[in-house]
């Protein structure tokens, strides 16, 4: 094992952790704001990526454009799956929240198995093979886009809450609904538009990630469980916890994978994600709640 | 003359139901339960087996059916999950009685099958995994005309040995972790290991991994120039990009449904393809002169031509189709010992299959003894798959080691 090899596991990773940060905090912002996990998440992603693929094949356009076009249609989708299956949960019981969720990510799963079929879907473009060469480390140069636009989006998020009067409404929300509502904040609106805006995110993320990776009707369950690990790890509702974490997690994803060099490498994963929960229950940045 | 009339008339009224229900008998369908992952991660095999089989039983009813009986093969979902299995297996045995089952599945799902079929006693006829350890269980009830892993990784190290004649061979291996592809690589190792031939790195790697580039780099700073490579479509495709991007160009020998895949050049450039002299160790390929007839229909179905998931229960539903008919023409009824009866004493010849198997014959183990590989080599810019080895069955020579 070399030096080397560590560093391009490292810089891959973290380029990773960027995309990742993306998708776990759409996740983040909407258990921050409703109190609901969604464990259909990563299907709804998956959603997104089948439809960079159409808009690339039909037009043409980069992944990265293609999901820039998605925002409206999976903000549309965002709507119909709050009114229909989020706005009644939220306030209920956890195990009744993860029940609906969990059911309609097999919904998903099985109306992308009969619409797209199981075959494997990616995006080809020019950029596939191109790289930039740091000395011996490679970058792949889809990789390191889809990482600037993933922080670019993310910037414009944290702005948006930060500098924007719907900004602070959110964060009012997420802090205390009860307080929010008697100070005129219309809470049930605010969580409906989040949770439209953190699926319409979804799309960006999609689009990063076709131009590099493929698309099937059960990917989605890997980006659930990783996003909820990334959000739990940093903290529940804690937005810059979850960046922290999602960076955090690709570079260690990749070590892992490069330093024991064998199948039980994701298991290390699991037993570093289990060690820091015990460590900081409040998330790595000691910001958020406990599960 | 009515006496008579009538008479005749009584007579015909007899004779009548007697002709229909020989007739009905003649025609009564032939049901037999096939399991397969129609949904999950292996979707992709169910989907293909289903395409398969459905040409299999239009070449089959075509020609006759099974002793004057049309034949019909109700796909079970078993979603790739073991669990799911044992569930569907239960219910196919114990409440639907079915006299034997044919197993579309991966090898761990075909395991938990197999442990239910021998229980159930119930032939369990796979044409699926390859799984080699299945075999050595001292199973009665479990059959396999498929190749298995060991005659896989044979074949693979006996085309690297013939790479070898031709200049200096550095191999490495890379596997995707899953019993499959983890369970085909230390065959392979052990006979590299027991011919003498160094490993210069053996690099595995988790198939949900996004970012393949550090394990092929490690294979690739090991300084091999020959890859031995286990993996299925999603991790080969990320695989070859990682290799694209590191200008890493190895001579690739690939196991599984991955290097094989029909889309493969739909999903990766195509002139990489042929750079890196993608092989893939197999049971079928489409240019194949004895499965013109398969693949011609298939191709005029689905505008594509078969993968070799298609092709296994195709070929599977003839092995069914002569155990059904040895029992028939027997005059025996289709239960589950006469059955297991009839596939011992079975013996297909090869020119009859659309794999390259010298035969379907089984042993006492359940094991297909004609069973053969055969190593296909993308060719043409990366656009279509060419049967190179072994040489008694080749179309073209494989490309030389540079």
């Amino acid at each position: 094992m070399s030096i080397e090899l560590l560093l391009q596991a490292a810089v891959s990773g973290f380029l990773m952790g960027g995309i990742y940060a993306l998708i776990a905090l759409a996740l983040a912002l909407a258990f921050g704001v409703m109190g609901v996990l969604n464990f259909a998440h990563g299907d709804l992603l998956m959603v997104g990526m089948y439809g960079v693929v159409l808009i690339s094949a039909s037009t043409s356009v980069s992944p990265f454009l293609a999901g820039v076009l998605m925002v409206p249609a999976m903000m549309a989708i965002g709507w119909v799956v709050f009114v229909l299956f989020i706005r009644p949960v939220v306030g209920a019981a956890p195990l009744v929240q993860a029940q609906l969720t969990i059911g309609l990510s097999f919904v998903i799963q099985s109306a992308a198995l009969l619409w797209f079929g199981a075959d494997l879907f990616n995006v080809r473009t020019e950029l596939g093979a191109s790289t930039i060469r740091l000395g011996a480390i490679v970058v792949s140069m889809p990789l390191l886009i889809g990482f600037v636009v993933a922080l670019v989006a993310s910037g414009l998020l944290a702005w948006f809450l930060s500098a924007t009067v719907w900004g602070y409404r959110i964060r009012a929300t997420a802090e205390d609904p009860v307080m929010a509502q008697l100070c005129g904040v219309p809470v049930r609106r605010v969580q409906r538009w989040v949770f439209v805006g953190a699926t319409g995110s979804l799309a960006i993320a999609a689009g990063c990630l076709m131009g590099f990776y493929h698309v099937t009707p059960v990917v989605g369950l890997q980006f659930s469980v990783l996003s909820l690990m990334i959000v739990v790890l940093g903290g529940l509702g804690d937005l810059r916890g979850a960046m922290v974490a999602a960076l955090a997690f690709g570079v260690a994803e990749a070590m892992a994978s490069a330093i024991f060099n064998s199948a039980s490498a994701p298991a290390g994963l699991y037993i570093l994600f289990g060690a820091a929960l015990l460590l900081r229950p409040h998330g790595l940045l000691g910001r958020g709640a406990t599960i | 003359m009515n006496k008579f009339l009538g008479a005749a008339f009584g007579l015909a009224l007899a004779i009548v139901p007697l002709t229909s229900s020989s007739a009905q008998a003649q025609a009564e369908e032939i049901v037999i339960p096939a399991i397969t992952a129609l949904s999950g991660p292996t979707a992709v095999i169910g989907q293909d087996t289903q395409k398969g089989v459905a040409v299999a039983l239009e070449h089959i009813n075509a020609d006759g059916g099974v002793a004057g009986r049309p034949l019909r093969i109700q796909l079970y979902d078993t979603q790739g999950d073991p669990g799911v299995v044992r569930q569907v297996m239960e219910r196919l045995t114990r409440l639907e009685r079915a006299p034997i089952i044919l197993g579309c599945e991966i090898s761990a799902a075909t395991s938990a099958a197999a442990q239910f079929a021998e229980q159930a006693r119930v032939p369990l006829l796979n044409s699926s995994a390859v799984s080699a350890e299945l075999l050595e269980r001292g199973y009665k009830w479990y059959f396999s005309d498929q190749i298995t892993a060991d005659s896989e990784a044979a074949t693979v190290v006996d085309f690297v040995e013939n790479l070898m004649t031709q200049g200096d061979v550095v191999p490495a291996l890379l596997y995707e972790d899953s019993p499959r592809g983890a369970g085909t690589i230390e065959r392979v190792e052990a006979l590299l290991e027991a011919r003498g031939i160094e490993i210069a790195a053996s690099a595995p790697y988790s198939r949900a991994d996004r970012n393949l580039l550090p394990p092929v780099k490690r294979v690739q700073t090991s300084g091999a120039n020959v890859v031995i490579w286990a993996g299925y479509t999603e991790d080969v495709v990320a695989g070859l990009q990682a290799m694209q991007q590191l200008d890493f160009k190895p001579y690739i020998v690939g196991i599984g449904g991955g290097p094989g895949d029909v889309r493969i050049p739909q999903l990766v450039d195509p002139g990489f393809i042929e750079d890196v002299n993608l092989s893939t160790v197999d049971y079928f390929n489409p240019d194949m002169d004895r499965a013109q007839r398969f693949v011609n229909a298939y191709e005029e179905k689905h505008g594509i031509v078969p993968s070799s998931y298609a092709s296994m229960c195709y070929r599977g539903a003839y092995t069914l189709k002569a155990a059904l008919e040895k029992t028939l023409e027997a005059g025996q009824e289709l239960t589950a010992e006469n059955l297991r009866a009839a596939l011992l004493g079975i013996d297909i010849p090869g020119d009859q299959l659309i794999s390259p198997f010298a035969r379907i014959k089984f042993d006492e183990h359940g094991r297909n003894v004609g069973s053969q590989n055969l190593i296909a080599q993308w060719k043409d810019r990366g656009t279509k798959k060419v049967t190179v080895w072994p040489p008694e069955v080749a179309v073209q020579e494989p490309n030389p080691l540079k």
